[in-house]
C-alpha cells in the first residue's frame, strides 16, 4: 500500500489541475502512420535490457472487456512481465465492450489508487480522455495498448492496424484468381476497424479482378456478423471471400458460410488469433487469421511501461508483430511459450 | 354507544403516515451509508475527499439522466431513448461548436436537440396514444441511427478548449459537473414538490383517468416530462463531451438501464405515481460508489455487475417490505 | 329448517392490522339452512370477517367451528374443503373459458388416463348442477357472455360442487336489477331448504329483511348484536349499525328560474341520442333509469370527458364545446364520478393534493404552490364536511369511501364550480356518511350551486330531486317535476316499451311496487 497520504496528494493535484492540463502540444496520433516509431524487436538493441523497477512499483491495466479472449491474453502478457520484475499489477475491464462510462470510471478509480503507470485499451477513440489528461497532469506514464487510439496519447504499443488488412488482401491476390469479396467491420468510428478495413479494401482494389461487394459493420459481435454474412451470401452466392475485423466476427461468418454450404468456395479471414480461431483453422473451417500475438503484445507493453518509468525517452509508437496464420503455418505458430515465439518472430 | 371516541382513536394512531414519503428516502440513505461503511473499512482510499468527489463526479452523468427518467417514470412512462438522445445532442452540439457558432448558441442547440427528441416521443405517446416503452424503444434506434448517419460513425473532435476547461474545472474543489447536476436537482426538487406541474405529474402517474377528470392537462404533462428527459440527456451529453473532448455517436450506450436502476433504487415505482428527486440522486451515488469501491478493491467487472444486480433487487425487496400492504 | 343445532360457530375472533384493530372479539352462530345477515357500515369489519372465514386472513385469536369441530384452514382452498364457500362481490371467473371450465377450475374431471381434462364429463356435470339453479345457462358458453346475475349463479354452482355447507355472499346484489334480485332470493331460499347456510352481506336493508332470518351487526370491528329480523325494525338495525339515529326528512327546493345549463339534442353517436334538458340555478335534478340506460354516459359528455358528436350545450346562455374535462371545469362544471377508485381519487396523494388538482392556480403564487395556504384552506373545507380523521396530509387512499367522496366534492367546492354532477354519489358508502352527503348536496343547492344527481336508488332520487330526468336506452324518456315524482311513474318511464328493440341493457323491467 503506497499510503493514503500519497494518494490524497496525488488526487488533490489531479482535481486542482484537471482544468489546466488540457492543451497538449503533441499532434493527434495516427498509430499506423506516426513517424516517431520503433519496431518491438529493436527495443533491446536501442535502449538496452529492461531496467529493474524500483521496489513497490505498481502498474494498472484497464482493458476493454474480459468477455473477449484477446483482452484476457493481453492481460496475461502484462502479468508475465510484472511477475518477472516483481511489479504489483492489477487488471480491470468494463463489464461489456460498449460500456464506455464504466471503463472511464474504472480508469479514474485506478488512478486514485496510486499506480505508477497505466496501460489502457480504450473502448473508443475518446472515452478515456479525462483519465489520460489526469495522468498527464501528474506526469504518470500512460501507454495506449492496441485498438482504439486516443489522439493525444503520448505512448502507443500495438500492431500496424492497416497492415492487418493488407496481409489478408495479399493472400487473396496470391491465392485466388479474383472475384467478389466482402468485409465485416468492427464498431464504426473505432480507429482499428477503420484502418484494417481500409488496408484490405485499398490493397485488393489495386489488384485487378477483385470487387468488394459489401462492407458492413457488425460491432465486433459474432451474432451480428453471422446475420450480415448470411444476407451477403444470399445476395452474392458467387462470393469468394470474407475479411472480418476480428476473430469473433469471423467465426460468426464461418457459421453463415457453413449454413449456406459454401465452405469450398468462400475463404474466411479473421483478426487477433484467439484460440477458437486456431481451432477453427485446424478444423478446416476458418481459412486464416492475422494473429497479433496478444500475450506478446502485453509483454511488450509492460516492458515499455517499465522503460518509461525508468525515464527512457522512447519513440511514440512501439509496433508489435503480427502474422497471417493459415493451415499451412499454424503448427509453427502454435507455441505456448512466448520466449520461443519471440525467437521465431525475431528470426523472420 | 360511543362510536366517536373509537374513530378518534384510529385517526390519531394513523396520523404519522405522511412522514412515510420521506421514510423511503431515509431508507435509501441508510443503504448508501451501509455501502460507504463497508468500503471504508475494507479500503483506506475509499473515504478520502478526493475519492468521494471522484464518486460524485462519476455519478453525475447517470444522476442527470436518472432525474429526467424519474420524472418520466413518475408520470407512468419510461424513456428508453435517453442514450441515443444524448448522442445526437452531443453530435449536434459538437458540430455547431466546430462550425464556429458562438458557444452559448451551440449549447442551446444541443439541449434543443435533446428536447426535440423528447417532444417527438411525448407527442407520439400523448396524442397517438402509443405505449411509452415501444415509442422510446423506437427512439432508441432512431436517434442512434441519426447520430451515426450524421457523423458517418466517426467521433467529432475539436471541442473548444474553453468549454472543456469549464466542464473540467472546479469550484472550491467541487467538480463543475457535480455542481451542474446539483443545481438541476435543486430545481427539479422544487418543480416536483412545490409546483403545480409536479402535482400534475404525480397525479397523472398515480391515476391518469382520475387526473384527467379532475382537470389535469394530461397530454401537456406527459409531453413535458419527455421533453425534460430529452433535455437532461442533452445536458449529460454536454458534460461528457466536455470531459472526453469529443462527441461520439456511440455515446450513451446502456444509459437508460443505469438511469432506471438509479430511479428504482431511489424509490420510483415503474407503475407510476411515485418517485423522489433525492432518492434518485442517492440511487445514482449508490451505483457510483459501488463501482468505485469494487474497483478500488480490484474486484473484476463481472462481479461488479453481480453486485449492481443484487443491490437493485435488494432495494426492491426492502421497498416491498416497508410499503407493506397499504 | 332453522333448528337449534349450530352449523357454524365463530368464537371470539380477533384480527389486527398494523395500527388498526379490524376485529375485536367477534362471535356469532349460524344454524343449518339459515340465511344469516352480516351487517355494518363500511369499515365495521364485515369484509375482514368474510376473509377470516374463507381463510384469506388468519385470525390473531379465536376459533371457527363447523358442526362442533374446530377448523383451522390455512388457505381458501382448505376453507372450501371444510365446507365454507365464498362468493365475492367482484366475481372471480376467468373470461374466455366456458361456464363448465370455470366451475371445474382447479379441480378438473380427468379422462380415464388421468392426463387430460374430460370436457364432456364436465359439461354433463355442470348441466346437472345448473339445472336446479338456472336451466337457461348453457355450460358450454363462454362465461363472459352471461349476465352478471347468471355469472353469480355459476359461482354458486361452483360452491355446490364442493358440497359447501356454508356459502358467504359479499354484496351479491350490487350489480343486479330488482328482478334479478328476486330470482336470487328465490334461489337462496331453495338452497336454505336443502340445508345450506348462507351468510349474506349487504348494505340494502330491504333485501336483508326479505332474505335473512337473523343478522349479526358489527360496528368498528366489534360485535354489537345478533338479532332476529322478524322481531326487529329496519330503523333499529340501522341505529345499532351506526350508533345513532339517522334523519330522513324530505328535500326543500332552492331552485331558481335562471337556466345555468341547457342540453339540446346531445349525443355521442353511439349510445346517447337527442338529450334535451335544462338545469336551473340552485336546482337538484335527479337522473333515474335502469343500469345501462346511458346516465353515466350523458354525464361524461356534459363534463367533457367523452366527446360529444351531436347537439349543443349552453352554460349560462353561452354555447360551449368541451374537448377536455379541463375546459368543462373552467366553464364551471365538475363531475363526482361513480367509480371513485378508477375515476376519482389519486390514491397515493394527500387529501390536500387531491383537492387542489383542478385549481392549482388558486393555490399557487409565482408558479409555486403555497403549501401552507393550501393546507389551511383544505383543512377548513374538510372540517366543514366532517372529514374523519381530519388530516389533509394523509394519502386519500387510506380513507373510507365516504370520506373519499367528501374530498372529491370538496375538490369542486375549492375549484368553485357552479354546476356539480354527482354520479351515484352514495355507492359503496355506509349509511352514516350517506346522510352526510345528502345534507351536503342540499346545503350546496341552498347556496346556489346547481346539481345533477344520477342514482340507481329510487329513495335517493326521491329524497333529493326537485325534478327527475328518466333515461331509457340512451334517450331521455321523460322529465318529472313536483307531484309527478313517484316511484311508479319513474319505473314506467324507465322500462323499455318494446322487447324487439335491440339494446345493450343488462337490466330487465323493474318490479312494480
Amino acid at each position: 500500500m503506497t499510503t493514503t497520504l500519497k494518494t490524497i496528494l496525488l488526487a488533490g493535484t489531479f482535481m486542482g489541475s484537471a482544468g489546466l492540463a488540457l492543451a497538449q502540444d503533441l499532434p493527434p496520433l495516427n498509430s499506423d502512420e506516426e513517424e516517431d516509431r520503433i519496431d518491438w524487436s529493436q527495443l533491446e538493441a536501442e535502449f538496452g535490457p529492461i531496467p529493474a523497477p524500483d521496489d513497490g512499483t505498481a502498474v494498472g491495466g484497464v482493458s476493454k472487456t474480459l468477455t473477449n479472449e484477446y483482452w484476457r491474453s493481453l492481460g496475461e502478457g502484462y502479468q508475465n512481465v510484472a511477475e518477472e520484475f516483481g511489479v504489483e499489477f492489477a487488471y480491470q475491464a468494463a463489464p461489456s465492450e460498449g460500456d464506455q462510462l464504466a471503463q472511464l470510471s474504472i480508469a479514474e478509480n485506478m488512478m486514485l489508487q496510486g499506480y505508477d503507470a497505466l496501460l489502457f485499451s480504450p473502448q473508443t477513440d475518446n472515452n478515456l480522455q479525462p483519465a489520460l489528461e489526469a495522468a498527464q497532469s501528474q506526469s504518470m506514464p500512460v501507454v495506449n495498448v492496441n485498438d482504439a487510439v486516443i489522439p493525444s496519447v503520448e505512448h502507443y504499443v500495438g500492431n500496424v492496424q492497416r497492415d492487418n488488412g493488407v496481409r489478408v488482401a495479399q493472400w487473396f491476390i496470391d491465392n485466388t484468381e479474383g472475384g467478389k469479396v466482402a468485409v465485416i467491420e468492427g464498431q464504426p468510428g473505432v480507429f482499428a476497424a477503420g484502418q484494417r478495413t481500409d488496408g484490405f479494401t485499398t490493397t485488393i482494389n489495386e489488384a485487378s479482378g477483385f470487387e468488394v461487394v459489401a462492407s458492413v459493420p457488425a460491432n465486433w459481435s459474432r451474432e451480428e456478423a453471422y446475420n450480415s454474412a448470411s444476407t451477403i451470401l444470399q445476395q452474392h452466392p458467387d462470393l469468394i471471400g470474407f475479411y472480418a475485423n476480428n476473430d469473433g466476427m469471423a467465426l460468426g461468418v464461418v457459421e453463415a458460410v457453413r449454413a449456406a454450404d459454401l465452405q469450398e468456395q468462400v475463404a474466411v479471414f479473421g483478426t487477433d488469433g484467439i484460440s477458437d480461431a486456431y481451432n477453427s483453422i485446424r478444423a478446416g473451417d476458418l481459412t486464416g487469421t492475422v494473429d497479433s500475438f496478444p500475450v506478446l503484445t502485453g509483454e511488450v507493453a509492460m516492458e515499455v511501461a517499465l522503460r518509461l518509468l525508468d525515464g527512457q525517452d522512447l519513440p511514440r509508437v512501439v509496433a508489435t508483430p503480427q502474422a497471417l496464420i493459415t493451415s499451412e503455418n499454424i503448427e509453427q505458430y502454435s507455441v505456448e511459450d512466448t520466449d520461443k515465439l519471440r525467437e521465431m518472430l525475431l528470426a523472420e | 354507544m360511543n362510536t366517536t371516541s373509537d374513530t378518534k382513536q384510529t385517526g390519531g394512531r394513523r396520523s404519522f403516515l405522511p412522514a412515510a414519503i420521506n421514510l423511503r428516502d431515509a431508507g435509501t440513505l441508510l443503504g448508501l451509508a451501509l455501502i460507504f461503511i463497508v468500503f471504508a473499512v475494507l479500503n483506506p482510499v475509499f473515504l478520502t475527499i478526493p475519492n468521494l468527489l471522484n464518486i460524485l463526479q462519476q455519478s453525475s452523468i447517470n444522476a442527470c439522466i436518472a432525474l429526467g427518467m424519474t420524472f418520466v417514470i413518475i408520470s407512468g412512462g419510461i424513456d428508453l431513448s435517453v442514450g441515443p438522445a444524448a448522442a445526437i445532442s452531443a453530435v449536434a452540439g459538437a458540430a455547431l461548436m466546430t462550425a464556429g457558432v458562438p458557444l452559448p448558441v451551440a449549447l442551446l442547440g444541443a439541449v434543443g436537440t435533446g428536447m426535440l427528441c423528447g417532444l417527438f416521443n411525448g407527442c407520439l405517446i400523448a396524442f397517438a396514444g402509443l405505449q411509452p416503452f415501444i415509442v422510446t424503444l423506437g427512439g432508441l434506434s432512431l436517434y442512434r441511427a441519426l447520430a451515426l448517419i450524421f457523423t458517418d460513425g466517426n467521433p467529432i473532435f475539436g471541442i473548444p478548449p474553453e468549454f472543456r476547461s469549464f466542464i473540467n474545472g472546479d469550484v472550491l474543489g467541487v467538480p463543475v459537473p457535480v455542481l451542474i447536476v446539483g443545481l438541476i436537482a435543486v430545481i427539479l426538487w422544487v418543480v416536483l414538490n412545490r409546483s403545480p406541474f409536479g402535482e400534475y405529474i404525480l397525479a397523472v402517474g398515480g391515476n391518469q383517468e382520475a387526473a384527467r377528470i379532475a382537470g389535469v392537462p394530461v397530454a401537456r404533462t406527459k409531453i413535458t416530462v419527455y421533453v425534460m428527459s430529452g433535455g437532461l440527456a442533452a445536458i449529460a451529453a454536454l458534460i461528457l463531451m466536455g470531459r472526453l473532448g469529443a462527441a461520439d455517436p456511440t455515446m450513451g450506450n446502456l444509459w437508460e438501464l443505469d438511469a432506471i436502476a438509479a430511479a428504482a433504487i431511489g424509490g420510483a415505482s415503474l407503475m407510476g405515481g411515485k418517485g423522489s428527486v433525492i432518492g434518485t440522486l442517492l440511487g445514482a451515488v449508490i451505483l457510483g460508489a459501488l463501482r468505485n469501491g469494487l474497483t478500488l478493491m480490484n474486484v473484476q467487472a463481472f462481479y461488479q455487475l453481480l453486485a449492481t444486480g443484487i443491490i437493485i433487487i435488494v432495494a426492491m425487496l426492502i421497498d416491498r417490505a416497508t410499503r407493506g400492504r397499504a | 329448517m332453522a333448528s337449534d343445532i349450530i352449523r357454524l360457530a365463530v368464537d371470539g375472533i380477533h384480527k389486527g392490522f398494523p395500527g388498526v384493530k379490524a376485529l375485536e372479539d367477534v362471535s356469532f352462530e349460524v344454524r343449518p339452512g339459515e340465511v344469516h345477515g352480516l351487517l355494518g357500515e363500511n369499515g365495521a369489519g364485515k369484509s375482514t370477517m368474510l376473509n377470516v372465514l374463507s381463510a384469506v386472513l388468519k385470525p390473531d385469536a379465536g376459533e371457527i367451528r363447523i358442526d362442533g369441530a374446530t377448523i383451522r384452514p390455512s388457505s381458501p382452498k382448505e376453507a372450501r374443503a371444510a365446507g365454507i364457500a365464498m362468493i365475492h362481490q367482484e366475481l372471480q371467473h376467468i373470461p374466455g373459458l366456458s361456464v363448465a371450465q370455470n366451475i371445474f377450475l382447479g379441480r378438473p374431471l380427468k379422462t380415464a388416463g388421468g392426463l387430460l381434462v374430460n370436457r364432456r364429463a364436465q359439461e354433463r356435470r355442470a348441466r346437472e348442477l345448473l339445472a336446479e339453479l338456472d336451466p337457461d345457462i348453457d355450460p358450454g358458453r363462454p362465461i363472459h357472455e352471461l349476465k352478471v346475475a347468471q355469472q353469480q349463479i355459476v359461482e354458486i354452482a361452483r360452491a355446490l360442487l364442493d358440497d359447501a355447507k356454508i356459502i358467504a355472499m359479499d354484496e351479491p346484489t350490487s350489480s343486479l336489477t330488482p328482478s334479478e334480485f328476486d330470482s336470487l332470493a328465490a334461489l337462496i331460499s331453495k338452497l336454505s331448504g336443502q340445508g345450506v347456510s348462507i351468510i349474506y352481506v349487504s348494505h340494502k336493508m330491504d333485501e336483508v329483511f326479505q332474505v335473512c332470518q337473523r343478522a349479526t351487526i358489527l360496528r368498528d370491528g366489534r360485535f354489537v348484536a345478533t338479532v332476529d329480523l322478524a322481531e326487529t325494525s329496519e330503523d333499529e338495525v340501522i341505529a345499532s349499525m351506526v350508533g345513532r339515529e339517522i334523519s330522513a326528512e324530505r328535500h326543500v327546493s332552492h331552485a331558481g328560474t335562471d337556466v345555468v345549463l341547457r342540453a339540446e339534442g346531445v349525443g355521442d353517436g353511439r349510445m346517447i341520442r337527442g338529450a334535451n334538458f335544462d338545469l336551473h340555478k340552485g336546482e337538484v335534478l335527479g337522473v333515474a333509469g335502469l343500469v345501462g340506460a346511458g346516465r353515466t354516459e350523458l354525464m361524461r359528455l356534459i363534463a367533457g370527458i367523452d366527446r360529444m358528436t351531436e347537439g349543443r350545450v349552453e352554460v349560462n346562455g353561452v354555447e360551449r364545446r368541451f374537448r377536455t374535462p379541463r375546459e368543462a371545469i373552467s366553464a364551471g362544471i365538475g363531475l363526482v364520478p361513480e367509480e371513485r377508485k378508477k375515476d376519482g381519487i389519486v390514491r397515493d396523494r394527500s387529501v390536500a393534493s387531491n383537492i387542489a388538482l383542478p385549481c392549482m392556480k388558486r393555490f399557487s403564487r409565482a408558479g409555486l404552490i403555497r403549501r401552507a395556504h393550501l393546507r389551511r384552506e383544505a383543512t377548513s373545507l374538510m372540517k366543514q364536511m366532517n372529514l374523519r380523521p381530519p388530516n389533509v396530509d394523509r394519502p386519500i387512499g387510506q380513507f373510507s369511501g365516504g370520506n373519499q367522496q367528501k374530498v372529491i366534492i370538496g375538490r369542486w367546492l375549492a375549484a368553485d364550480v357552479d354546476i356539480l354532477l354527482f354520479d351515484e354519489p352514495t355507492r359503496g358508502i355506509d349509511i352514516g356518511a350517506k346522510s352526510e352527503i345528502y345534507d351536503l348536496i342540499e346545503r350546496l343547492a341552498a347556496t346556489g350551486k346547481s346539481i345533477i344527481v344520477v342514482s340507481s336508488e329510487l329513495p335517493e332520487i326521491l329524497r333529493l330531486s326537485d325534478r327527475v330526468v328518466v333515461m331509457r336506452e340512451g334517450e331521455i324518456a321523460g322529465i318529472l317535476s313536483g307531484d309527478e315524482i313517484d316511484e311508479g311513474r319513474i319505473a314506467a318511464l324507465a322500462i323499455p316499451q318494446s322487447k324487439s328493440r335491440s339494446s345493450k341493457q343488462t337490466a330487465e323491467p323493474v318490479s312494480q311496487p
